[in-house]
């Protein structure tokens, strides 16, 4: 366990140093999150009753979500697969840990830097220009809070996934790169998941993205109260467990198969 | 002046095409390329379907019309993108010293950056905002000679406005080595902003979109003519010629690049 913990510490203070891009990236998600508010008020300006979201909670979810992105993989974990191509993961494999967990707290680390190094000031900034509100209740922001954890575990979790599946299945990401904006729709980073259609909303609720963003957002804002609440944490711990115990399943086939060639 | 730009053009062709000979050798890997840009690029079309069936027409707009926005808008930025392949490796280019030998050749540099590489998986975008706008017109009929000019004349100009931002990028990249990704603001926000009509927007953005960065002359002037919304405020002959300005924008890009080869020094 102390192992883990400090390669993942380890892995997300390397990732840290990485502020230029940070900066960049914080005026990008404002300048996004402007044109997604915009777009969004002026749909609600139209006066459609109850459109499965009130404005204010959809308006926190655009900026929490502009926030949190980074949450939500957008490849596969890059030093897995190139640690495949490159047989690096001999390295790996001769230490004297598990491999699943080895590679799971780094992409845990990695994950957790630069969402860390956009989400603080981000939101102060988006306090500062008054287009966020707190969170409702300090209940809220303690579901948050442990929604986000989740989030970030998961996370870690699909993209580890991605890259055990692209790499053992033959070399090809064709996976990851065609579920890609599947996960990207389905988290709620183009638009609030609530603002789905009905006839959808079912299906949105059992697949395992929303847990990466949606969930945590709909916490901060109370539009997730009381039993949904529950739920949808629920939601993301038996997600968790799925994912984790498919990829140590990934792992264990995959090394019985594996050949390293060199000497 | 114009033999030195078939010149440029010839060479930009023959590298681009030697970029997608070495492409078509891994087909698999090309297929599900062209087919994953494809899908990236509809979500934008598939929030704009959910945002109509929860709210009804945006700002008077139906599906059909705002598909006609989005239709020119993505088609434009993704043939751009298509073209101008090579430019956004422009930094890549300049550390390995490969741009200080592209500056010996006797040919535009531009031409030769934007050549150095042909992504063809982004032919996926192109076909899918082309079968989006497609789509569009049909839903709306009366596509007449008039009509098909227009949409070409708006998907010259936003073409050339794409390029000029990709390449007002990469002379960017001369005095700034990092934080270049924020210009991705300008291309992929300006396709979100120009798939909506403009008044939906705030004043200053709507300035913005005119004026500054000319996308909405590019797609929501365009339509306005398309869809026979003209007369409210907008002249037939202003908002029909308006993609003039795309190429106009691409014009002033030059200029930027100029600026910043004469600040380049070679890197050894």
């Amino acid at each position: 366990m102390g192992a883990y913990w400090l390669h993942c510490t380890l892995c997300f203070r390397a990732a840290l140093s990485q502020r230029a891009a940070a900066v960049a990236g914080i005026l990008t998600q404002l300048a996004f999150g402007e044109l997604r508010v915009q777009v969004l008020m002026a749909c609600y300006a139209l006066g459609v009753a109850a459109p499965g979201m009130s404005r204010t909670a959809a308006m926190d979810y655009i900026w929490l979500g502009q926030a949190f992105l980074r949450l939500v993989p957008m490849r596969p974990d890059e030093d897995l697969a190139d640690a495949m191509r490159t047989g690096a993961l001999a390295n790996d494999l001769c230490r004297p840990v598990d491999a699943y967990w080895w590679w799971w707290s780094r992409a845990i680390g990695r994950v957790a830097a630069p969402t860390l190094l956009r989400c603080v000031p981000l939101i102060l900034l988006c306090f500062a220009l008054g287009v966020l509100r707190p969170p409702q209740t300090l209940g809220c922001a303690l579901a948050c809070l442990d929604m986000l954890v989740l989030a970030l575990l998961v996370s870690a979790a699909i993209r580890v996934a991605l890259a055990l599946i692209g790499d053992w299945s033959g070399g090809s990401n064709a996976l990851a790169i065609l579920g890609m904006p599947v996960i990207w729709m389905l988290a709620g980073i183009v638009l609030p998941l609530p603002l789905f259609p009905p006839q959808v909303q079912q299906l949105v609720a059992i697949l395992p993205f929303r847990a990466l963003l949606d969930s945590p957002l709909r916490a901060w804002s109370g539009d997730l109260h009381g039993s949904a609440l529950g739920w949808a944490m629920l939601h993301q711990v038996v997600w968790l467990a799925v994912l984790v115990g498919f990829g140590r399943l990934l792992t264990r086939r995959g090394l019985t198969r594996l050949t390293i060639q060199g000497g | 002046m114009f033999s030195a730009l078939r010149h440029d053009w010839r060479v930009y062709r023959l590298a681009a095409g030697m970029g997608l000979r070495a492409q078509l050798h891994h087909r698999r890997a090309f297929a599900f390329g062209i087919i994953a840009q494809g899908l990236i690029a509809v979500t934008d079309f598939i929030a704009i379907v959910i945002l109509i069936m929860r709210f009804g027409a945006i700002g008077g707009w139906s599906l059909p019309q705002l598909g006609l926005l989005y239709g020119l808008v993505a088609s434009s930025l993704s043939l751009a993108l298509l073209l101008g392949s090579g430019i956004g490796d422009l930094d890549g280019l300049v550390r390995n010293g490969e741009f200080d030998r592209i500056r010996t050749r006797p040919c535009g540099s531009l031409w030769l950056v934007a050549g150095s590489r042909f992504e063809v998986r982004r032919l996926g975008r192109v076909a899918q905002g082309l079968v989006v706008l497609a789509w569009a017109l049909w839903r709306i009929g009366s596509v007449d000679a008039a009509a098909v000019m227009e949409v070409a004349a708006a998907l010259l100009g936003g073409g050339a406005l794409f390029l000029g931002l990709q390449v007002i990028q990469a002379s960017a990249g001369f005095w700034f080595q990092d934080g270049l990704e924020v210009f991705n603001v300008f291309s992929y926000g300006g396709e979100t902003l120009g798939a909506y009509p403009l008044p939906i927007f705030q004043r200053w953005l709507q300035h913005l979109l005119l004026g500054v960065i000319p996308i909405a002359a590019i797609s929501y002037l365009p339509a306005l003519v398309l869809t026979h919304r003209c007369g409210h405020g907008w002249p037939t002959i202003l908002a029909a010629s308006a993609p003039l300005l795309g190429v106009a924008f691409f014009g002033v890009s030059l200029v930027a690049w100029r600026c910043g080869l004469r600040r380049f020094g070679a890197t050894g």
